[in-house]
């Protein structure tokens, strides 16, 4: 089995509250100083799942991102928790937050490598919390689609996974055959810890840089501004003679306003 | 130009799944430990055992033994951030650490193969090394006597000797308690050792004894390598400390404990010297200074008071500013006498200079810290009670830096001219 997991780097979401802002002029959200880059709180899931499987039925898999050289330190984790190889595909120039561009892109490069049986992702990037590349992707490479998954098992016949599907209220359980994309949630497992010998080696790891990115579509969704959430707040002071007053007047306002 | 001061991408990854292990598995537990009174009931095996098998036990142990051959430089990084989730923790680490370099400075090729394999195949991950050398009256290592009253005006002291462990002078011999006495092929060995870290918990003890009751010169002294469960072995009171309750100090009990001649140090003298000392004790303070500058500041930012958040208060400004430039200005010190081991250039008092520097830092930055939170930092609720407690260990543990300062400091810098 060829697992290919598509990863991308985050800033750290521990970084101080304090110190983020919303550059409007370059449309692009800042941290002073700058939030150290880490893997994809979700994609390191999507990791700890494909070394699962390849643990107990044996697997390639690849660790494939689409970014500049800074996002090299989430593949070299990715290798440490477990993938074989990792492939990075600078990004098209342009593609600013177009993220089909992102997902034609990881598409192109999947064709490129060995036939994927199963292509995991992280549900949403925990960047941006979108969560539309692992369906763009789906389509783009014509397999079916999962998300959020919450358990993924190999049947015996090596043809097809059972997951697990979360629904509003439950899961639901699908058999589905390979190939397919399945968007996993933290549910999942409880990824590990890369040990010290596995992070030194993934140091040493050589990483394939590919070229090949599909470059973003000028008539696709673009981002036009980016404005930091207005957090003003007024106080209203709703007035009446008793309690019930006060009640009857505050259940007013709220079914006025649209509240309730 | 060489110099450069940015970490190396392994090291840099090595630090920070350091980081994350210590602010993941650590950092929300060590209060909750911390307060455990009885303290036979701290230790925490999950975390360490956890710890053990990512190989934080296992930096500096070669390849060819199964370790990851990595340097002090590494090590410290590893114990520095460890220790700012708890500096008990680190300290654990540190002791091991140091009886590694030991062992693979002084060690046979035999001992080397024997032991370094078992800590680095360990199935339990359990391993640990103490070293049983304190007693009730003498610390076994250091006598200011000697060195201040002695020594200085017989000549000055050889480089090779002014290692801890080569250097143990006849006053202190005399006065160490615990014997080896020859007994065919074996020594048998009597005393009792206190404050030893990981005692009852460790694998293995390397142990100083004094060799014959009427020794009186440095060959007296002797070195053993003993497993912690062997025969005569057994451990006594385990101390109740103010704070590193998460490391375990204990009493170790020698009752004619047989040792094969094979498991002495027998070359611990005369082995070339190639490492300054055991700079990992500076990391365990950086760590502790580090994390309480980290939580000021952070407290300093949500603080409202007299007007304004206190990080606006030119004396919050100042006082961060200060403890900013101890944590800085010690980590630097730590690398620089772990990049020397690390060039094996032989003894430095660098690695003194960092464990006194660090540890004083510590005990300043942590009540500094204290300061920024007021009330509240006298209060259990928040982290700075405990820093501060496990930050004043620092000037006593390892040698008092008073005694690290007449004993090893002093003679080294009297030696030379300038410092650089």
């Amino acid at each position: 089995m060829h697992i290919v997991v598509c990863v991308c780097q985050v800033p750290d979401p521990q970084a101080p509250a304090g110190s983020f802002y919303v550059d409007e002029a370059a449309m692009e959200p800042r941290w002073s100083p700058a939030a150290q880059p880490l893997l994809s709180t979700f994609d390191l899931h999507a990791v700890e799942a494909a070394a699962c499987l390849k643990e107990a039925h044996g697997a390639t898999v690849t660790a494939l991102t689409v970014a500049g050289p800074e996002a090299e330190p989430g593949l070299r984790r990715a290798l440490a928790a477990g993938c074989d190889q990792a492939v990075r595909v600078a990004p098209p120039a342009g593609a600013g937050h177009d993220r089909l561009a992102i997902a034609h892109s990881l598409a192109a490069a999947i064709r490129t490598l060995p036939p994927a049986d199963l292509v995991l992702c992280g549900r949403i990037a925990a960047g941006w919390d979108m969560g539309h590349v692992p369906a763009m992707l789906a389509e783009v490479l014509g397999f079916p689609y999962a998300s959020p998954v919450t358990a993924i098992e190999a049947r015996d016949d090596g043809a097809s996974v059972e997951l697990r599907r979360l629904t509003v209220d439950g899961y639901e359980v699908v058999h589905a055959d390979l190939p397919l994309v399945a968007a996993v949630s933290n549910e999942i497992n409880e990824p590990r810890y890369p040990t010290m010998r596995s992070v030194l080696d993934a140091q040493r790891a050589t990483i394939t840089v590919a070229d090949g990115a599909v470059a973003a579509d000028a008539t696709a969704a673009r981002l036009t501004a980016l404005r930091p959430r207005d957090l003003s707040a007024e106080c209203e002071l709703i007035d009446g003679e008793t309690a019930e007053d006060r009640g009857m007047a505050l259940a007013a306002v709220m079914h006025e306003r649209g509240f309730v | 130009m060489t110099i450069d001061f940015s970490l190396s991408p392994e090291q840099e990854a090595i630090r920070s799944l350091a980081h994350e292990f210590a602010d993941k598995e650590i950092k929300p537990r060590a209060a909750e430990l911390d307060r455990i009174s009885d303290p036979a009931a701290i230790f925490p095996w999950d975390i360490y055992e956890k710890g053990n098998r990512l190989g934080f036990n296992k930096t500096l142990i070669p390849t060819k033994y199964g370790g990851l051959g990595l340097g002090e430089v590494e090590t410290c990084l590893v114990v520095e951030e460890l220790s700012w989730a708890d500096g008990g923790i680190g300290s654990t680490y540190f002791v091991h650490a140091m009886q590694l370099l030991t062992l693979g400075e002084s060690g046979t090729e035999e001992q080397k193969a024997k032991w370094f394999t078992a800590c680095a195949n360990d199935p339990e991950e359990r391993f640990f090394m103490s070293l049983p050398w304190t007693e009730h009256g003498v610390a076994g290592n250091l006598s200011p006597r000697d060195f201040a009253a002695g020594r200085m005006d017989n000549g000055p002291i050889l480089p090779h000797e002014w290692a801890m462990h080569r250097t143990v002078p006849p006053a202190e011999q005399r006065e160490m308690t615990t014997v080896a006495i020859e007994d065919g092929d074996d020594w048998l060995i009597s005393g009792t050792k206190r404050f030893i870290t990981s005692a009852g918990r460790s694998k293995l003890l390397l142990t100083s004894a004094r060799k014959g009751a009427e020794s009186t010169d440095g060959a007296g002294f002797g070195l053993f390598l003993i497993p912690a469960d062997a025969p005569g072995v057994s451990y006594g009171h385990i101390e109740d400390k103010m704070g590193q309750r998460l490391m375990q100090n204990a009493e170790v009990i020698f009752d004619n404990c047989r040792v094969p001649k094979s498991d002495e140090f027998t070359n611990y003298r005369t082995a070339p010297r190639v490492r300054g000392g055991d700079v990992e004790v500076a990391a365990v303070f950086n760590g502790i200074a580090r994390r309480a500058y980290e939580e000021a500041l952070a407290y300093s930012r949500i603080r409202y008071k007299g007007g304004a958040r206190i990080v606006f208060h030119q004396a919050m400004q100042m006082a961060l500013c200060d403890m900013a430039i101890k944590v800085l200005t010690s980590r630097m010190l730590m690398l620089r006498a772990a990049w020397e081991n690390d060039q094996e250039r032989g003894f430095n008092a660098y690695n003194n200079m960092a464990k006194i520097y660090s540890s004083d830092v510590a005990v300043d930055v942590t009540s500094k810290a204290m300061q920024v939170f007021g009330g509240y930092g006298y209060m259990r609720d928040f982290p700075m009670e405990k820093l501060y407690r496990d930050a004043r260990l620092g000037p006593i543990y390892h040698a008092t830096n008073e005694m690290m300062m007449v004993g090893q400091l002093i003679p080294w810098l009297a030696a030379m001219d300038t410092i650089y």
